[in-house]
């Protein structure tokens, strides 16, 4: 009976209430093994209880009472709604029944103590519940209706905050420019549609954007990219003569006639970001390579159309000019390719990124072409080898570019261990003085062989004031005197966001001296140690806090004490 | 709606946004101050009229709609102060909405005032 429209599904589609629903399965908690348990602890009430149930069931199959019931199941569908109702079911009953109905509550609050995120079971819970009433009677009807109302609106009302919790919007008032720009997202794609306004709509549009921010200018790219309506029609909007930098999320329906507009339209562009750029060809890319003469920095997502070749043509062509590469998603960029960008332009490389090649293998010949020293962003993701990126070769890229670096990302290079960070990162990282005043980002995450010992070694050694990003994320192994080493480094005073994401050898004691003054974002996501109180603690000692992720700490419950101004997402009693 | 009917709102301060259209539209002093740019103006050495300002590239429609958005914002600020219920100021602001013509408009208005 209880939740039978879900449980028969077999499966763990998410409805409204699922979270209480796992929860209570996960913790084997229903309202059968509930009584039950009940019943055997209360041996003597049993058989009373055992007539009395058997009554109910007749009785409830021809109570007219059955209109009540059912219209307040189907508005409730909890678990405890539907004790409640046969609370209610049994109303007619006389007063033998008055200590079944105690039990009910009982049961209630033993569920309530479990997990509850519907308040509204408190609205309908009255100590004086009237034992006889009758469910012809208007105003009782009535009165159901309104509490269903009022419990849907308040559903309503909890399933948009989580919303806006998952868009990492606060409950704070829109600014105008971002309800502005909502509709125009929205409605982008119906304008394009329609022919009739089109040329129109455009010619507005520029006419319009003539004169607007260039912040806005990215705003309206990335409205258009996240309801992927940016192709040849909407890039008319970004056509500027005067326009330096542009980023563009999604360019799935960019065509290569597009991009050949982009580049003839907007000649002065210096830095180009191509997100999803799957209709990139050879031709577009050589002609972004001639047509912009000041490109320093290209940045490529997805680019599989371009074939081997036209890689090395296009660094031909951009030699002495390239500053910054960073591509990714494709398995045409291979170790030709690197030889070329490297002999190209290694002279003028100060940043570069490679994630997810999965035909680039030599990742050795690396430090000897990097040799400029303004270097500053290294990036490398998801070797398609994991031996690839061994330890030696980000010793050596290290030792070539490691005092300058302001960025150092290393994601899945699961060959590094903690070689790596005593001989490469620690020994020269630091300069002569063990102060590091360059390093702005620092991502080691699902480097798995870690462990603590060398990150305790590592930030003991140098001090990193200027650290704003770190994320140990999956690095599994690390325990709590590594992440109390980064809290007594000097950069507990400049960390922005950390990222602590599955690092399960934590333990609670770590976040007592957890205190970062400028800490804005944390990822405690799955650290299953961090319960009410430690979430209370960090909250309260970290006073620029505003986004903590839990998502699978099940510790924390909805009695957590957070401040004001923080925002916790992904708590499991938040579910709607 | 953007000029204040009442007797109680006409003793506040008031202040005037003139568009392209010439007409005068009426403000709360307190609400118009949340756009900066607004600020800016209003406290300037060089403002001709403290009581009135000229925003020569705005319609009359997306004015209107600027100050029906101040002061949805200003009412929902002023019940959060003083501690009143602000569902029922936010869920009218919940309907606030712009039209589909006007929000090019509108979003570069917004952009100007910063707000």
């Amino acid at each position: 009976m209880y939740r039978s429209r879900n449980r028969n599904r077999g499966n763990n589609i998410k409805g409204p209430n699922s979270a209480l629903t796992q929860f209570l399965q996960e913790e084997g908690i229903s309202a059968d093994s509930i009584k039950q348990r009940w019943l055997d602890t209360h041996p003597i009430e049993n058989e009373e209880e055992k007539s009395s149930d058997q009554d109910d069931v007749k009785e409830g199959e021809e109570n007219e009472q059955n209109i009540a019931i059912i219209e307040e199941s189907k508005s409730l569908e909890t678990s405890v709604d539907l004790l409640e109702s046969s609370d209610e079911d049994e109303g007619s009953k006389d007063d033998q029944n008055a200590s079944r109905i105690s039990r009910t509550r009982r049961l209630r609050k033993l569920i309530d103590n479990a997990d509850s995120d519907e308040e509204e079971y408190h609205a309908s819970e009255s100590p004086t519940v009237p034992l006889f009433r009758n469910a012809k009677d208007p105003e009782t009807v009535a009165k159901k209706r309104e509490r269903t109302k009022k419990l849907i609106h308040g559903r309503k009302k909890r399933r948009k905050r989580a919303a806006n919790l998952l868009d990492q919007k606060g409950e704070e008032i829109p600014t105008l420019q971002q309800m502005a720009l909502s509709v125009i997202s929205k409605n982008i794609s119906t304008w394009e549609t329609d022919n009739n306004n089109d040329k129109f709509l455009f010619t507005h549009l520029r006419d319009v954007l003539g004169g607007i921010s260039l912040e806005n200018l990215n705003r309206l790219a990335n409205a258009l990219s996240k309801n992927r309506a940016l192709n040849d029609n909407t890039l008319q909007l970004f056509l500027k003569t005067d326009l330096k930098s542009l980023t563009f999320y999604d360019c799935s329906k960019l065509s290569y006639e597009g991009y050949k507009t982009l580049v003839i339209f907007s000649p002065h562009l210096e830095e180009l970001s191509l997100q999803m750029c799957g209709q990139l060809n050879n031709e577009a890319l050589l002609y972004i390579a001639e047509k912009l003469p000041k490109l320093r920095s290209l940045k490529l997502d997805g680019p599989f159309l371009i074939n081997e070749v036209t890689w090395i043509k296009f660094f031909e062509t951009m030699k002495g000019k390239l500053q910054e590469f960073h591509v990714s998603n494709t398995h045409r960029f291979t170790d030709k390719c690197l030889s070329s960008l490297l002999e190209n332009c290694h002279l003028d490389l100060v940043s570069i990124g490679f994630s997810r090649l999965d035909s680039l293998f030599n990742y050795a010949i690396l430090p000897q072409y990097l040799v400029n020293e303004n270097f500053h962003t290294l990036v490398i993701e998801y070797p398609y080898n994991e031996e690839d990126v061994s330890d030696e070769v980000m010793i050596n890229i290290l030792g070539q570019i490691g005092s300058t670096l302001k960025c150092l990302v290393l994601k899945q290079c699961d060959e590094l261990t903690d070689s790596m960070v005593v001989n490469g990162m620690s020994a020269f990282l630091g300069g002569t003085d063990g102060i590091n005043n360059n390093l702005e980002t620092l991502v080691l995450e699902a480097v798995d062989q870690l462990t603590t010992d060398s990150l305790v070694y590592f930030f003991s050694q140098i001090s990193l004031p200027s650290l704003k990003t770190c994320s140990l994320s999956r690095c599994i192994e690390v325990g709590d005197d590594a992440i109390i080493e980064i809290f007594l480094n000097s950069a507990k005073d400049s960390l922005v966001k950390l990222n602590l994401n599955s690092l399960k050898n934590l333990t609670a004691k770590v976040f007592s001296v957890f205190k970062c003054d400028k800490l804005e974002t944390l990822d405690l996501g799955f650290v299953r140690c961090v319960d009410d109180v430690t979430i209370g603690t960090i909250c309260n000692q970290n006073l620029s806090l505003q986004l903590v992720d839990v998502f699978g700490d099940n510790l924390i419950t909805k009695d957590a004490n957070i401040r004001q101004g923080v925002k916790l997402l992904g708590r499991q009693s938040d579910s709607i | 709606m953007s000029s204040p009917n009442d007797t109680s709102d006409s003793k506040q301060d008031i202040i005037s946004l003139i568009g392209s259209d010439k007409v005068k539209h009426s403000i709360l002093r307190e609400d118009a101050m949340l756009s900066s740019t607004l600020k800016s103006i209003a406290s300037g050495n060089f403002a001709d009229s403290k009581d009135s300002i000229e925003l020569p590239s705005m319609s009359g429609p997306v004015i209107e709609k600027v100050i029906e958005y101040m002061n949805f914002k200003g009412k929902l600020l002023r019940e959060g102060r003083e501690g009143d219920n602000t569902e029922v100021t936010a869920e009218k602001f919940e309907n606030f909405n712009i039209p589909t013509e006007l929000s090019l408009d509108v979003l570069l208005a917004a952009d100007y005032l910063n707000i």
